[in-house]
């Protein structure tokens, strides 16, 4: 779970150009949007491609992505539990 | 006080190839918009467009052009200027004639059969497609083209009337155009945008827009007073662009902008209160709220007001031509159109939607639109 | 009525001019994207929002905080009656090609951060965000800087609507090359009388 989570964060901050942000400076419990890490809706629907593009996970609704964003934490878990590569 | 008024239109789409068949249509409440299975285009999920037969637009073509030498969106705007043209006395060849074409993406349904590092094939630059159009009508002036997003055909006819203004041209020709192609599906797919049924706009059911694709015409010219204007005549009174200052693709929350260009507009042309208004209305949940915001903050929200994307789907870079004759053309008839999709108020701000197509008689109508970048556009039309 | 240039400045060949003198120049030619990262860093100011942007983006939105750079023009707060007027050449060509590589058949997903950028007026879009612009901002595609039409439009809007002063910008990037050229652009007053009109002949001794 550890190493999915280091992952994620240079997932994350390579497809969202976070071009300052080094792994260790991003909390993985700390909100990813809003005051968090600031991202917004486009950065949003660009999560759902990692999703499918790196883990095989397709949501149907991207209304669920509120609830799996919510911190880098929240998606390794639902990554853990639903990845298909 | 000069008026720049509209000459003559032509639409060309999937629900004709005149203004005329298109307009018949829209007050029969017929949509030009059909489903699309997966796979269409090799873009795997379902879709709702309004798309014109190949075969029709090629027929139709080769009677003014040999349909092989030309690119389907190069064909698709000549022919509309081509009908444009054809019942008036405007010489397309005079110095005094300009073109302008309003665009978002051209040819680029030529990307799709580029090989990675092959040379960029010059068809791919909007000015190069501006040129075969202006060249097909052996015109001696560069065209000018205008990229503004969704609101490029509002914009475009904003620029005809201040060039005619500003003198030097008597007649310009504003063609706008763009086509359904597999990129720009793709893309709005990925925005998650697109509604695989018929779009609903304004409406509480409203899961997303429709594309289609068009090329629609308006030949504006330029009287120095009212009464020199044929009775019934229509003319754009006053434009207004502005910018949210929020965020590159969504709108502003507030309607920023789109509140500040209708406030220009109601200011400059002293009309308060228009006929009706014919809005975006894109079925977007964040653009039919921002939109219905900004009218209510104008005071306009109990002014008749319907979307054409029911019937023709959101075509882009033509969406504020083909709009402006349809909307022009109710104008002329004194009618109200049916904003098709619409049963049940889904915006926190409630405004008039027009639930048939019936009988009002108005002496203008203001025409809104916003896209991505944040721009947004008011427009008022006035009948003399 | 007369149309001033109060301040230009020019992002291109890997170097940044203000009013004609250089300010910045890059020790390397070869990847103009790292010219303009360096170029951004050698400012003071925090944008990471520049880090999204495309190179077509990134290429105007420096020219324009360079020509912008202490000017009272445009002010911090809302800026209603500054336009922002763009010519470019290529449109979004080079992003385009992008996110078509994000379409291919073998390998579908497409990416709605490349696709946004898929419109060259988002550039307009980044700069009226950062310099809180509300005022009209409309995009030409053009094959050079120097289209009389486009200038008389601009002077017309000046001379019609309330526009105060405007950015105008030329802005073009493909396959590795980009280019800029920022004026802000005003109405002759007591300030600025000794300033270079804006017209054709100036704008081509500006991009020569």
């Amino acid at each position: 779970m550890d190493e999915l989570i280091l992952n994620l964060k240079k997932e994350i901050i390579e497809v969202l150009n976070l071009e300052d942000l080094t792994p260790e400076d991003i909390d993985a419990n700390a909100p990813l949007f809003g005051d968090g890490l600031g991202l917004d809706s486009i950065d949003a629907l660009e999560l759902i491609v990692l999703m499918e593009k790196n883990y095989g996970i397709k949501l149907e609704d991207a209304s669920q992505g509120r609830e799996i964003f919510k911190s880098i934490t929240t998606m390794a878990a639902y990554i853990n539990e639903h990845r298909t590569i | 006080m000069a008026l720049v008024y509209q000459i003559s239109h032509n639409i060309v789409s999937g629900l004709g190839l005149t203004s005329e068949l298109n307009f018949n249509s829209v007050i029969s409440g017929r949509s030009g918009l059909k489903y699309y299975p997966e796979n269409t285009f090799g873009v795997p999920e379902a879709f709702c467009a309004s798309i014109l037969d190949h075969n029709i637009l090629n027929g139709a073509f080769s009677d003014i052009g040999n349909s092989k030498k030309f690119n389907h969106f190069d064909k698709l705007s000549i022919l509309s200027a081509y009908k444009a043209l054809q019942d008036t006395e405007i010489d397309p060849t005079s110095p005094d004639t300009l073109f302008i074409l309003s665009t978002t993406k051209g040819n680029i349904d030529l990307l799709e059969s580029r090989n990675n590092n092959a040379v960029i094939d010059k068809q791919l630059f909007l000015w190069q497609s501006a040129k075969i159009i202006a060249d097909f009508f052996k015109n001696p002036n560069k065209p000018l083209v205008v990229s503004n997003a969704c609101i490029s055909g509002i914009s475009a006819q904003i620029v005809a009337k201040r060039l005619l203004l500003n003198g030097k041209f008597k007649h310009i020709i504003v063609i706008g155009t763009d086509i359904v192609s597999k990129f720009v599906v793709a893309g709005f797919q990925s925005f998650k945008a697109l509604s695989p049924e018929n779009c609903l706009p304004f409406d509480i059911d409203r899961k997303g827009l429709n594309i289609g694709e068009a090329a629609a015409t308006i030949i504006y010219g330029i009287k120095s007073e009212i009464s020199e204007l044929e009775k019934n005549s229509i003319y754009l009174d006053a434009g207004a662009i502005t910018n949210d200052v929020n965020h590159i693709s969504g709108p502003s929350r507030t309607a920023e902008g789109l509140t500040l260009a209708i406030e220009s507009v109601q200011k400059s042309s002293n009309m308060l209160v228009p006929g009706f208004i014919s809005a975006h209305g894109t079925a977007t949940p964040f653009n039919d709220e921002m939109e219905a915001l900004a009218i209510t903050r104008c005071g306009l929200q109990n002014v008749p007001t319907f979307s054409l994307k029911g019937y023709f789907g959101h075509t882009l870079g033509a969406a504020g031509l083909v709009e402006t004759i349809i909307s022009s053309m109710a104008l002329k008839n004194n009618l109200v159109i049916k904003s098709l999709g619409y049963s049940n108020c889904g915006v926190p701000t409630p405004i008039t939607i027009a639930t048939e197509t019936v009988t009002l008689e108005s002496k203008s109508f203001l025409k809104t639109i916003s896209g991505f970048g944040g721009c947004n556009a008011a427009v008022l039309f006035k009948k003399s | 009525m007369i149309l001033k240039i109060a301040k230009y400045s020019i992002v291109a060949n890997f170097k940044a001019q203000i009013d004609g003198s250089i300010v910045y120049t890059h020790p390397e030619r070869n990847s103009f994207p790292e010219f303009l990262t360096s170029l951004y860093r050698s400012f003071p100011i925090q944008y990471p929002k520049f880090f999204k942007m495309d190179n077509l983006s990134k290429t105007g939105f420096l020219a324009v905080e360079l020509c912008l750079k202490d000017s009272l023009a445009v002010k911090d707060e809302s800026n209603f009656n500054t336009a922002i007027f763009m010519l470019c050449s290529s449109s979004s060509l080079d992003t385009d090609i992008d996110f078509q590589n994000t379409i291919q058949p073998a390998e579908y997903f497409p990416s709605p951060k490349v696709f946004v950028y898929t419109l060259s007026n988002i550039v307009m879009g980044e700069i009226a965000i950062r310099h809180k612009i509300f005022g009209e901002n409309t995009c030409f595609i053009s094959e050079s800087f120097a289209c009389q039409s486009v200038l008389d439009y601009i002077y017309q809007s000046f001379a019609e609507t309330e526009i105060e002063n405007a950015i105008i910008l030329w802005d073009d990037y493909l396959d590795g090359k980009g280019e800029s050229v920022a004026l802000l652009v005003e109405k002759e007053n007591d300030g600025n009388k000794d300033k270079m009109n804006f017209n054709i002949e100036t704008i081509n001794n500006i991009i020569k």
